[in-house]
């Protein structure tokens, strides 16, 4: 069979995980409606959805590592799938903040009468910027600076470094989660104050939770280059390849996007006093 | 349909084709290929490695004399009816995430 194939690309078998992939989503979010209003059984459906999703990325995952390892699948031209991927994703999210900051520039520019006619809205505590938005902001560059040592030590063929790298990346990217939490929980407004609090805490939130799915998504990645060396360094790769483009618009993209942040709340804090 | 995508190919081949580079090297090689390094990784990895170091370092220094200091606690403010809005009851409670809790269940 494999005498006979004369491209690079890997044209992939049939597998039941697309369609096992569908079922988890449709039932998380059915469940996830159901259990917002609260229908009887929300709850329930939503914790099967999101078992199901869970069982689908892990077993698709695995098989993606064995057409990688064992199978060799992973040529140049099959590695430029992903990275494309990555870039979409990454444009797509640009977007989709850009609205959020819209939303945020649009209702402060010129504050509605319901609101007080004044931004901040009267009785909206604004965050202070010199306390965690001041410590948080270096912290992304530092996880940016950690992931491009991960990149170049994986490029040089330094196993071990790039494992020591990627495990200060993660770190500090827990490190940003758990103060951002703290600022969250610590915060004088919630989500539910006016439009200052859903666009802050909109915008912020889906930012921390990109965070939050580059930790998770890498702490695999990790845990397996140190327990199983012949697989983790496949992982590795196939990172290598999703994380590059990440790596190169992200970091500086993210960080963008949080010092922009961190503008708003001074400017902010400045109108106010 | 099958015009048009032999045309794009003769298209793309015509932009592969090497112009004006050394005699019969493709400019493709020299170039840098998307994000793949055109750079030195051993000095790159190294200097990298050092600038984590002084980040990791600053954030240390910055969150010891955060944590060290303590916060406020702000006053309450007067139910504004933008303020706390609630259409309808979380599935969990009265009290919304990231709230100070005042319901005792």
């Amino acid at each position: 069979m494999m005498e006979s194939i004369r491209h690079s690309y890997h044209l992939v078998d049939p597998s039941p995980w697309p369609i096992s992939g569908s079922l988890g989503a449709l039932a998380t979010t059915v469940g996830g409606v159901m259990y917002m209003h609260p229908f009887q059984g929300g709850a329930t459906l939503l914790s099967l959805g999101l078992i199901f999703l869970l069982y689908t990325m892990f077993v698709w995952w695995r098989d993606v590592l064995r057409e990688s390892t064992l199978e060799g699948h992973h040529t140049k031209a099959v590695q430029l799938g992903p990275r494309y991927g990555s870039i979409l994703f990454i444009v797509s999210e640009v977007m989709f903040l850009f609205a959020f900051f819209w939303a945020s520039s649009h209702s402060s520019l010129a504050p509605t009468v319901d609101i007080g006619g004044i931004w901040p809205p009267k009785g909206i505590g604004v965050l202070d910027p010199r306390e965690i938005p001041f410590l948080n902001t270096p912290i992304l560059p530092s996880s940016g600076a950690a992931v491009t040592w991960a990149h170049h030590a994986i490029l040089a063929g330094k196993e071990k470094r790039a494992v020591y790298a990627l495990v200060a990346t993660v770190s500090l990217a827990l490190v940003f989660t758990g103060f951002q939490g703290m600022e969250y929980y610590q915060a004088p407004s919630t989500i539910s104050d006016s439009i200052y609090g859903s666009t802050f805490f909109l915008a912020t939130g889906f930012h921390g939770f990109h965070v939050i799915i580059d930790e998770t998504t890498s702490t695999p990645t990790l845990i397996t280059s140190t327990l199983r060396p012949a697989t983790g360094y496949a992982v590795l790769s196939i990172f290598t390849g999703m994380a590059i483009a990440e790596i190169e618009l992200d970091a500086p993209r993210t960080n963008t996007v949080w010092l922009a942040e961190e503008l708003r709340k001074e400017k902010r804090s400045v109108s106010l006093a | 349909m099958s015009m048009m995508r032999s045309g794009l190919r003769s298209a793309c081949a015509l932009l592969r084709r090497p112009v004006g580079g050394a005699a019969g090297k493709p400019l493709a090689l020299n170039k840098r290929r998307f994000a793949s390094s055109a750079h030195d990784d051993e000095y790159e990895t190294a200097k990298w490695e050092k600038l984590t170091y002084l980040g990791i370092a600053t954030c240390t220094i910055l969150s010891i004399y955060h944590l060290s200091r303590g916060h406020e606690h702000p006053p309450e403010p007067p139910a504004y009816p933008y303020l706390h809005i609630r259409n309808k009851e979380f599935p969990w409670g009265p009290d919304g995430l990231f709230e100070v809790k005042k319901h005792d269940h």
